[in-house]
């Protein structure tokens, strides 16, 4: 089967994470739709940014339908709140059949909870940890 | 390749809609509101149109009834953020194909505009089933298809050489010879309609020799 070049992408979070990736989605050609809860964090976006908003509570139901979740490619749980971010991804993965789901975690501790449900996850803090560590041995290496 | 006209006053959908179009090879032009619409529809045939309804100027309700009063049956599917369902049903009912509400997929885009191709009217199937109806004097059946013909090819001889040979049946010989003369005028190398009006002719001339033969007979016995 031909690979997709156009993918329905949501991203629930309009922070800077989630409005900088939305951008680069849509630069790419996808189809992106990005759902936050205040009206205000679409400002993130940039100015090329070419797709959808949606001002709605990504822990109601109904803000996902609305971003039509039962038709999307890819849903990314980017909010800064991990508790939501599951409360999304699980209803992507279990109830929506999402092909694939991608979460921000801000708690270590929570990937397992996330593993569980076959979700791929970005760990800010680790990605720090890395980046530091690489970082140090360059300066240590000098 | 099918074309599809594009109205909605924001850039970004436009180019949404025109991108999901193309990559399925589809040819889209853009316009921002419904006159301009209206415009582009009277100057180019297209296989479909993909409408807003919330626009400055003319909005895509006012479309939908212009396209109506100007007897078009290019296929119509509504792409707008409205979800009240008395706004969709009022579309559907002013005779749209189908109701895609934003934000949307490109696979709704690509799904509707298939779905408009197969409304696109075949001149050479109809026409030929149109034949069949009048053979089998079901007139009822032709008039409908041929109210559509007659709509979907204003310029085509076929729908009035159809509207000829129903009438030639249905024995009414001078309204068969004027739509066989309207489709002889739209072309005249048309052959169906041109051999169809010689022997109609021919046989009305047949008939007025031989009526005056009789009356000259008639004349020469008195």
């Amino acid at each position: 089967m031909a690979k997709k070049t156009n993918l329905y992408i949501i991203v629930v979070g309009c922070g800077r994470l989630g409005s900088k990736i939305a951008g680069n989605l849509s630069n790419k050609g996808h189809s992106v739709v990005v759902v936050d809860k205040h009206e205000d964090s679409f400002e993130h976006l940039s100015q090329e940014f070419t797709g959808f908003s949606i001002v709605g509570n990504a822990t109601e139901i109904e803000s996902l339908k609305k971003a039509k979740i039962d038709k999307a490619d890819m849903v990314l749980a980017f909010t800064n709140n991990d508790n939501i971010n599951y409360m999304v991804s699980q209803v992507a993965k279990e109830v929506y059949n999402t092909p694939h789901v991608v979460a921000r975690i801000y708690n270590p501790d929570n990937v397992p909870l996330f593993k569980q449900i076959n979700v791929k996850v970005i760990i800010p803090m680790l990605l720090a940890e890395s980046d530091f560590q690489r970082t140090f041995e360059e300066i240590i290496g000098e | 390749m099918p074309v599809f006209l594009i109205v909605d006053d924001e850039t970004q959908i436009r180019n949404m809609i025109k991108k999901a179009l193309k990559e399925i090879e589809y040819e889209s032009d853009t316009v921002a509101n419904g006159e301009e619409a209206l415009k582009a529809l009277f100057e180019k045939k297209y296989d479909g149109v993909f409408t807003d309804l919330r626009m400055p100027g003319m909005d895509g309700f006012h479309l939908l009834d212009a396209m109506n009063e100007e007897s078009m049956n290019t296929p119509r599917v509504v792409v707008s953020a409205y979800t009240d369902a008395e706004k969709i049903i009022k579309c559907f009912q002013k005779g749209i194909l189908d109701f895609i509400t934003k934000p949307f997929t490109p696979d709704e885009i690509k799904n509707a505009a298939k779905e408009m191709i197969k409304q696109r009217i075949d001149i050479k199937e109809t026409a030929q089933y149109v034949k069949g109806l009048i053979q089998q004097n079901a007139y009822g059946g032709a008039e409908k298809y041929l109210a559509s013909l007659f709509s979907a090819y204003p310029s085509s001889p076929i729908p009035h050489y159809l509207m000829g040979l129903k009438y030639l049946k249905e024995g009414s010989e001078l309204k068969a010879i004027k739509h066989l003369k309207a489709s002889h005028s739209l072309d005249e190398g048309y052959e169906p309609a041109k051999k169809l009006l010689e022997e109609i002719l021919t046989e009305q001339g047949n008939k007025n020799n031989t009526s005056n033969k009789k009356d000259q007979e008639n004349g020469e016995e008195n």
